[in-house]
């Protein structure tokens, strides 16, 4: 899956650590360490009267009052390689996912590679994925080069070379650039063989693996523009998780990326390419950790009919939910959190208890409204969030932590007593005993149990129940260590949504989920004000989860950064 | 001891050309595996080698543990009798190894596959939301640090067969429960378990496409590796002024590096140390009844790769820890449920039968090692072969009390007294164990790894 290390990671988990030892932070809320709203909220939205230079490298440094936080160098994921090849030349399924380097990730969710270095098994790895792609593509030639192939010359080859290279840096190349790979072509021998030297070189170009976004020199520590070409990446690999397109690059050519508005309208405009549903889905899978789905085994003993039919349908039915709520829905947060109703095909159907069509017939289903509500009560996030054999309150009550509330990843301390000995079928609350009389797991699992508990109402395999062995379950809680919702009780995971869906806090949270995946890194201190600016747009459209997205676009956050020292 | 640098060997190595005939050979030809001491410089020394195993799904620990004898003495035990007794087929080895009995092991409480399989021989603790490690494997640990590992081509190579196998797809590769070897936190090193690829890597000095005896073709398909790394080189000078920070102008430093090594390894000579037979035939590894075809490729593979000494540390992974293979061409074994689902149930035969099999696999990789002589004596006399398995009874993912560990060979020595059960009663842990693995390639400064048991220090009585 992916490296979870990153600066900020390590940051946490000392933190973590030194709370649950102390018995004391664990007790506080989550939220305090992350106002939601600061510097009171209702600040205009800075508009940094910048335009993007022509020439890279020459930003101006940006007004006093603008804020944003340092952004890492990106490499691109291994979903950003192979989406971006897929556009580049036009090859699907030639190269696997697991045959690139492995992603690092934001607060273990999100991946974004801008931490780990890479090594020399790395860089081996990117020129054989090269070398098969550009094999590959010259197969194909006369689709591919500016001329006839068989009457290829120098001057069509230089036209390649500025044509193909543009787009595989997603920016003009330089003349040295130019004179650089016309070597390799000519090192080539004859034009086809110079022309997939040409693209394997450049597929393992750091020009192309890095999202490069130049700064000028001796600017450690300021705030400056995102170069116009740069910012049409940031907006391509935030949508569409890929190469900026045609649109994109008229935009930073013609400097049209330069108010927050025109950044905006681009935002609106390739939320309606179909390649926004595909980055809607991976926004999902990381931000729930649904991304074990495919992975995940149940005991065929206890669960029969778990079979990878149930799994992939489970998955499909997550991503036509969030796709109808995101394009055709009414877009809002809470239908997302809690709507009644899902999708369904006759496989799953079954597995839901509800009447359906036949296997691979997909539909929209209506569900009992005190047994579902909305994404996270949907049985492929409760069988992935459960052992092979049982039900995991530890894992549930730490998703709707980490995913809802934005705590940090909630890591066992170092020095965590062994787990004590408990009986599988006992339920969930007689389990997690230990957590409440030993005070050095009660300071943490406080935290997360109580919310775990709420959806014990859903099997390993994420089936509805109201008894299990050990005799009716209990499944009502106390919320506690919430800003505002402290006190509330829900009877089940179904009420306990509810009032999550509603709730500001959730909200606030989920817009700061999208701010880290926008930008591929962890959202920073002087990052605030943006976010602040984005929660606010997101309320007063009404909770839409579109106008979120695009006003975290327009955020001074994504337009700017600040350099690195 | 002065050992042979691989620059030496390449000096030695017979032409690309007679390689490129030696090729066409077919599998079935013999000898397969050259002798050392036929291309070595005089006055060299066999060199130390690291081999870790794993086959998944454990024990029925009524047919694995072995027996003392009467005597009480550590050389005086037997094997299990019976149709699923697992070490029986390692019974012509039993005097060059050591099986451990009454070693504990902290699992991080009652284990999952996943959390057992990855904290084998890493000891990280693993929970089922983190799934990878946290901490570098042993065989990782030595290839960093101990200087012999340096000296040739391939500081560590990862051999695999089948280990991401899923209902005949690709789907678990790279999955947690698919890669044991780790290099560092969350950083798996995928095996390799294309016996093609492997081999090209082996022995076609990471060339690939080129073919047909044609030494010219493959001194140009070099020049043209060499002409893209001298781009990516100068594409890596010219973007590093553009970098800002510290932290990212240390990944272009680092990126800068790792091409300077491959460009490193691009000049070195074509490297053989004799006839290698590449593997024959197309054989597709998606095919479950391919596993047993596979194996013994994969088994010769990694033998050539220690007898021309293009490492010194290796893996060997069969399966995954979630094996879903159907052992159909096991006679008289019912194959109505895969290896997975027969080993949870409990004091079946199968889960017997199938360890069996698996260790009988080991079994013939021990006499290749041994088959393979250098400086008349068997290769195996110089090496450490380490199987530890993930759990010890199958059915319910147990090995706190009694991990089923097991070595072969002396390590040039190292390991004085084989042929052994030693019985440490609880008294010590699996830490200790793979601590153990450290201490005998020298790194004795290292008292525990990773962060599952306590206890310190190596293991009494296997090191010299």
């Amino acid at each position: 899956m992916h490296r979870s290390a990153d600066t900020r990671g390590s940051w946490s988990a000392g933190v973590l650590v030194s709370i649950l030892v102390s018995a004391v932070a664990c007790t506080g809320t989550v939220a305090d360490r992350r106002p939601s709203d600061p510097e009171g909220g209702g600040k205009e939205e800075p508009q940094g009267p910048v335009t993007p230079p022509a020439k890279p490298g020459m930003q101006p440094i940006a007004p006093a009052q603008v804020s944003a936080g340092v952004a890492p160098l990106r490499r691109l994921t291994r979903a950003q390689y192979l989406n971006t090849v897929r556009d580049l030349l036009g090859i699907a399924d030639a190269v696997s996912p697991g045959s690139l380097p492995a992603d690092d990730a934001i607060n273990d969710r999100f991946h974004s590679n801008t931490v780990t270095p890479l090594q020399a098994i790395d860089v081996g790895k990117y020129a054989d994925a090269a070398d098969v792609l550009a094999t590959k593509a010259v197969a194909d030639l006369a689709k591919l080069v500016p001329c006839d192939p068989k009457l290829g010359d120098g001057a069509c080859a230089a036209r390649f070379i500025e044509g193909f290279g543009k787009r595989a840096y997603r920016r003009p190349l330089t003349t040295e650039e130019i004179g650089r790979l016309q070597a390799v072509h000519a090192s080539g021998g004859d034009f086809a063989t110079g022309v997939r030297l040409v693209i394997a070189g450049l597929l393992q170009s750091p020009k192309f693996l890095y999202l490069a976004e130049p700064v000028p020199a001796n600017a450690g520590g300021k705030i400056v523009g995102v170069d116009g070409w740069a910012l049409a990446s940031r907006l391509s690999y935030f949508f569409l998780d890929t190469l900026p397109d045609e649109g994109l690059f008229a935009a930073a050519e013609k400097g049209r990326l330069a108010s927050p508005d025109q950044v905006a309208e681009q935002a609106t405009r390739l939320m309606s390419d179909p390649r926004f549903r595909g980055t809607l889905y991976t926004f999902h899978q990381e931000w729930l950790q649904l991304e074990t789905l495919p992975g995940t085994e149940k005991d065929t003993q206890a669960f029969p009919q778990w079979s990878p039919a149930l799994r992939a349908a489970l998955g499909e039915e997550t991503r036509r939910f969030v796709e109808h709520v995101f394009t055709d829905g009414d877009r809002r947060l809470e239908t997302l959190l809690s709507a009644p109703f899902s999708f369904m095909d006759g496989t799953l159907a079954a597995h839901y208890g509800v009447t359906g069509g036949a296997p691979g017939s997909w539909q929209r289903v209506d569900l009992p409204k005190d047994q579902r509500a909305g994404l996270l009560t949907q049985a492929g996030l409760m069988a992935t969030l459960a052992h092979e054999n049982r039900t995991s309150f530890i894992l549930r009550g730490k998703m709707v932590r980490e995913a809802l509330f934005c705590a940090e990843p909630l890591l066992p301390p170092a020095d965590v007593p062994p787990e004590p000995k408990f009986d599988p079928m006992a339920s969930a609350k007689a389990r997690s005993e230990a957590h409440r009389t030993n005070p050095a797991c009660a300071s943490c699992h406080e935290l997360f149990d109580p919310m775990g508990f709420a959806f014990e109402i859903y099997d390993a395999t994420g089936r509805y129940r109201t008894s299990e062995a050990a005799g009716p379950i209990d499944a009502k809680v106390t919320l506690s260590h919430t800003a505002a919702l402290d006190g509330k009780t829900a009877a089940n995971a179904v009420e306990l949504v509810r009032l999550l869906a509603g709730a500001d806090e959730v909200r606030d949270c989920v817009a700061r989920q999208w701010m880290r995946f926008g930008l591929g890194r962890d959202d920073a201190r002087e990052d605030e004000p943006s976010l602040a600016a984005a929660v606010k747009a997101f309320k007063q459209g009404g909770a839409q989860l579109p106008a979120l997205l695009v006003s975290i676009a327009r955020s001074d956050a994504f337009r700017f950064q600040k350099v690195g020292e | 001891m002065k050992l042979l640098k691989s620059s030496q060997i390449n000096q030695r190595a017979t032409s690309r050309r007679s390689l490129l005939k030696a090729l066409g050979v077919s599998v079935a030809a013999s000898p397969f595996v050259p002798t050392l001491d036929g291309w070595a410089a005089p006055g060299t020394k066999a060199p130390q080698r690291l081999v870790l195993l794993f086959a998944p799904h454990g024990v029925n620990p009524a047919k694995y543990w072995p027996v003392k004898g009467p005597s009480g003495a550590e050389t005086d035990f037997s094997f299990p009798a019976g149709d699923d007794a697992i070490l029986k087929p390692l019974l012509p080895h039993k005097a060059d190894m050591i099986f451990f009995d009454g070693l504990k092991r902290d699992t991080f409480g009652p284990g999952d596959h996943e959390r057992l399989f990855v904290s084998l021989y890493t000891a990280s603790k693993v929970g089922p939301n983190h799934k990878r490690s946290t901490f570098p494997s042993i065989d990782q640990i030595i290839a960093g640090r101990w200087a012999p590992a340096k000296e040739t081509a391939f500081p560590s190579l990862q051999f695999a067969v089948q280990n991401w196998f899923w209902a005949g797809s690709f789907a678990r590769e790279g999955a947690a429960d698919s890669e044991m070897i780790y290099s560092g936190p969350d950083a798996q090193i995928p095996a390799e378990w294309d016996a093609y690829k492997m081999y090209a890597k082996l022995f076609g000095n990471t060339v690939a496409g080129a073919g047909a005896g044609d030494d010219a073709a493959f001194m140009k398909l070099r020049a043209q590796k060499k002409s893209l790394l001298d781009f990516v080189n100068g594409e890596l000078q010219s973007f590093q002024s553009q970098v800002a920070g510290k932290a990212d102008r240390s990944k272009i430093e680092h990126h800068l590096t790792a091409v300077r090594e491959i460009e490193k390894n691009l000049q070195a000579p074509a490297a053989t140390c004799g006839a290698i037979e590449a593997p024959g035939g197309m054989i597709d590894p998606r095919q479950n009844d391919n596993h047993p075809v596979l194996i013994p490729i994969m088994n010769k593979l990694l033998t050539a790769a220690l007898r021309c000494d293009r490492t010194r540390i290796a893996s060997m992974q069969y399966s995954r820890a979630f094996s879903e293979f159907y052992f159909r061409w096991l006679p008289g074994i019912k194959a109505d449920k895969f290896h997975h689902d027969i080993s949870h149930m409990a004091n079946d035969p199968r889960i017997g039968v199938i360890q069996q099999w698996y260790q009988a696999r080991f079994s013939e990789l021990l006499q290749m090692f041994k088959d393979a002589t250098e400086f008349g004596e068997p290769m195996l006399n110089n090496m450490l072969v380490v199987n530890a398995m993930e759990m010890e009874t199958a059915w319910n993912h147990t090995c706190a009390n009694r991990q089923p560990n097991w070595i072969a060979g002396k390590l040039g020595g190292v390991v004085p007294r084989t042929g052994r059960l030693i019985d440490y009663k609880g008294a010590n842990d699996h830490n200790q164990f793979l601590v153990t693995v450290l201490h005998a390639f020298g790194l004795t400064d290292i008292q525990t790894i990773g962060n599952l048991g306590k206890l310190p220090g190596k293991l009494s009585g296997v090191l010299a």
